[in-house]
């Protein structure tokens, strides 16, 4: 069965859809546009898509990514425009692309993600500072007040940048993605106990998923990142 | 703009589900407010969940939607989380898709299905910031209107809505919309008095302030009919069908597309209101049901289509309809459901044609014994449920659910010993017929019977509150023998159902203290606040459990009798009289009942093959 690999956007109000929700708007977008999905067999069969790493409710994504299965191969320019008339606005399919086969699936490839959080105007806190000390003492922890589990926040941050544009500030991520991941909740809870701002999930827009090998990225299309 | 920016900025990240308030659900209707001279919001008083699966809302919706000059937009009532952030950031109920404040609309319809929805109703008016006595509503407030079955007996919601639509809205709703649009000129507002003075020239419109207080309500404004007549369509075939239904966003209790097979029942069991109140059956051609699922499909890419209608297997053209409609849902991957299944093994073996997931049948028996399924006028037996079954498990099926009501008129130990025994007898059929393979599961789920308005059962009172727990224990004892799954509907909220189904205007009242007492969301079981209900009805000083528990002569006022349902008092009469003698009253397919509908209203039963 051909692969395809659909990168899509998703913003504005679409951002406050969970996961789930997301899943079922994206396969019924599908479903409208007449892609030949491949389904599953038995009593209960299911499109064969294979989704990204999830993406948290009220967070943005630029480049995320799904895996389908075809019965046939098709012309990836007409359904792409076909897919964009027939998805909500704040959902984009930006490429599609065939994938040959035996080419690793979407879990196995991605291991980190680049976040971007709008820290807004008019917050006070020395973030460089802050992050750097961070950095520095090599063992951010974070104990989740609730249930009193345990993070390792340093452990899960690649690397980390201020952003000045203009007035507004940002402070940019790359993060583990499955193995060793954290969940962005509990990031956020702890620059918002550090930094003194309430940093929500919905000033982050995750911009790109990657496989960092050697210190290269590589973005699940095959294109290449520097690092730095 | 500015309810927009705090939404997105302030609560959503908040609240959970927010996908319940964005409005960017495919298929919704998005219009140039300003360009637009009459603004309908549609509230459902329920969760989103709900109310999006309901099919009343998308066919109004669509139906108002298709007409340039009319908008519709909705609102659902917030969940407790989000209520708390509109109250503590002083947001009011908006609409939807443009976000506005209810406020800002021509007219507000709410749709009543179910009675503990009520207090949900005086919620959204409130935070909305409209005042939710209709005595307090300025003459520039919007008009606030109410539909649908709970609306056939409108005296406990009286004190809060304008006028009530009672039956059929696909005709009457644009009738109104005109009249604002006429009544409204080319002023911001049309006064909301003038408009009741127009209203009341349109059937089906019961306006309670123009009738007295005390019953029975006898009309004090000239042009107010004597009695309120149901509205009905007469051909379904050429009534609007929305074939673009709005795409639920957050989870929906059903997430389907659907298509109506017919409107009304004839099977005339007694203790339900929608097969007295949807009367007649009115079947739509095969052709046009092909037509409205493809193109339903097509348009929102739903993964299920159901058939929907008060008894499916029912449907006349269905050995025409099902083998084409099968064929199309199998080319686009489409499950196709039936929710509404016969107790008997052609339903069965019919459903099992059926493309999709099989997970369980569900089938009704309602009674124990075939005594008092006589007396119900379910006209099953033992055998055509034991022969469902068999059917069911034939055809790959591992669940049953049996559906049963406790608290019937004339029930007695026997019959609930009946249900044990059924329930034995398909446990142990499924024991039988499973050797090797995944044993039968059978879950019995038992409801508490509420007498409701217009049906033969109206006289009767609920059994009290300590007897039905009695029998559900009883009944719960002799089921665990047979290793069966028992559920049951809480006693406390059938309590307050039967308050309200047939109450009068002092249940306005009691709505009003439970309100203020926060109760909410009452149909959800962690939302239901009992304790508040009985402090509401001690203070208003009706006794619950006397209220619910009487009974009624046949010459007794009754509160909803100014709402005409075209059933007739002599017909509802002789089947109590039938009910209590055990005879059983045919299907009207085959000979009619005289029921005084088709006469009354003007109307034929439809079938779309033989009769009609």
């Amino acid at each position: 069965m051909p692969g395809y690999r659909l990168q899509y956007a998703k913003s504005g109000s679409s951002c406050f859809l969970s996961h789930r929700e997301l899943m079922t708007t994206l396969q019924r977008g599908l479903r409208r546009a007449s892609f030949p999905l491949t389904y599953s067999k038995g009593y209960n069969p299911r499109p064969k898509l294979s989704f990204g790493p999830p993406l948290g409710v009220g967070v943005a994504g630029l480049q995320e990514y799904i895996d389908l299965e075809l019965d046939q191969d098709i012309n990836t320019e007409e359904y792409l425009h076909s897919l964009n008339r027939l998805l909500p606005p704040s959902i984009r399919a930006n490429s599609l692309t065939a994938v040959p086969a035996g080419a690793k699936g979407l879990g196995k490839l991605i291991n980190c993600g680049h976040y971007l959080i709008d820290i807004g105007e008019g917050n006070d806190a020395d973030w460089e500072q802050l992050l750097q000390c961070g950095e520095n003492e090599g063992a951010w922890s974070y104990e989740r007040p609730g249930d009193g589990k345990v993070y390792n926040v340093s452990d899960a941050i690649i690397k980390s940048d201020v952003y000045h544009e203009g007035e507004r500030l940002y402070i940019g991520f790359l993060l583990k993605v499955g193995n060793g991941e954290i969940p962005l909740r509990v990031l956020l809870d702890f620059l918002s106990d550090k930094g003194g701002a309430v940093l929500l999930p919905s000033m982050v827009t995750r911009t790109g998923l990657y496989h960092l090998d050697k210190g290269c990225l590589l973005d699940p299309l095959g294109k290449r990142k520097n690092l730095n | 703009m500015e309810i927009e920016r705090v939404l997105l900025e302030k609560i959503l990240p908040q609240v959970q589900k927010p996908a319940r308030y964005l409005g960017t659900e495919w298929n919704a209707a998005h219009k140039n407010w300003d360009a637009v001279p009459v603004r309908m919001a549609f509230a459902f008083p329920d969760l989103y969940e709900v109310g999006m699966s309901h099919l009343g809302l998308q066919i109004l919706y669509g139906l108002v939607n298709s007409r340039e000059d009319y908008l519709m937009e909705r609102a659902f009532t917030p969940a407790p989380d989000m209520e708390r952030e509109l109250r503590k950031t002083k947001v009011p109920l908006f609409s939807l898709e443009s976000h506005k404040p209810l406020q800002d609309f021509d007219v507000i319809g709410f749709t009543l299905q179910y009675e503990l929805t009520f207090t949900n109703v005086l919620n959204m008016l409130d935070l909305a910031g409209i005042p939710y006595r209709t005595r307090e509503r300025g003459d520039d407030q919007p008009l606030i209107i109410a539909g649908g079955p709970a609306a056939l007996n409108p005296e406990p919601l009286t004190p809060f809505i304008d006028a009530f639509l009672i039956g059929e809205g696909e005709e009457a709703i644009l009738e109104i919309l005109d009249l604002v649009r006429e009544v409204k000129g080319s002023s911001g507002r049309a006064s909301r008095l003038q408009l009741l003075e127009r209203l009341v020239e349109i059937p089906g419109i019961y306006i309670p302030s123009f009738y007295s207080e005390e019953y029975p309500r006898k009309p004090l404004h000239p042009r107010a009919p004597q009695r309120v007549q149901r509205r009905v369509l007469d051909k379904l075939d050429f009534a609007y069908f929305p074939t673009s239904p709005l795409v639920p966003l957050a989870e929906a209790v059903h997430e389907r597309g659907m298509v109506e097979l017919f409107r009304g029942c004839t099977r005339g069991c007694r203790f339900c209101q929608a097969g007295m109140i949807y009367r007649p059956v009115r079947e739509r051609a095969p052709e046009a049901l092909l037509a409205q699922a493809e193109e339903i499909i097509k348009n929102t890419g739903f993964e299920e289509l159901s058939l929907i209608s008060l008894s499916s297997l029912d449907y006349s053209g269905m050995a025409e309809l099902l083998p084409s409609l099968a064929k199309g849902c199998a080319t686009t991957r489409t499950g196709l459901s039936l929710p509404s299944l016969r107790v008997d093994s052609f339903s069965v073996k019919t459903a099992k044609e059926l493309p999709g997931r099989r997970t369980s049948v569900t089938l009704a028996p309602e009674a124990g014994s075939q005594r008092l399924r006589d007396v119900i006028n379910k006209g099953v037996t033992e055998n055509d449920l034991l022969e469902a079954v068999e059917a069911a498990l034939e055809a790959g099926w591992f669940a049953v659910k049996l559906y049963f009501m406790v608290g019937l008129p004339t029930e007695k130990k026997e019959d609930l010993e009946g249900i044990a025994d059924l329930v034995a007898k398909v446990v142990k059929l499924g024991k039988r017929q499973s050797q090797g393979r995944k044993r039968l599961r059978v879950t019995v789920s038992a409801s508490t019977f509420v007498p409701k308005a217009h049906t033969p059962f109206q006289w009767e009172g609920q059994d009290r509150s300590d007897l039905l727990e009695e029998k559900h224990q009883y009944l719960r004892t002799l089921i665990k023998k047979s290793r069966a799954e028992y559920n049951w509907h809480n006693i406390e909220t059938s309590m307050i159902e039967a308050c309200f189904a047939r109450g009068g205007r002092e249940m306005g009242a009691v709505l009003e203290e439970a309100f203020l007492r926060g109760c909410r969301l009452d149909s959800w079981t962690e939302h239901f606040n009992y304790q508040a209900w009985l402090e509401s009805f001690e203070v208003v000083g009706i006794d619950p459990a006397d209220y619910a528990t009487r009974c009624f002569d046949y010459d007794d006022l009754l509160p909803w009798e100014v709402i005409d349902p075209g059933v007739s008092k002599d017909y509802l009469i002789s089947e109590h009289r039938k009910a209590m003698d055990e005879k059983v009253t045919v299907d009207c397919r085959d000979v009619c009942g005289k029921c005084g509908v088709c006469s009354s209203l003007g109307v034929t039963t439809q079938l779309a093959r033989g009769r009609g």
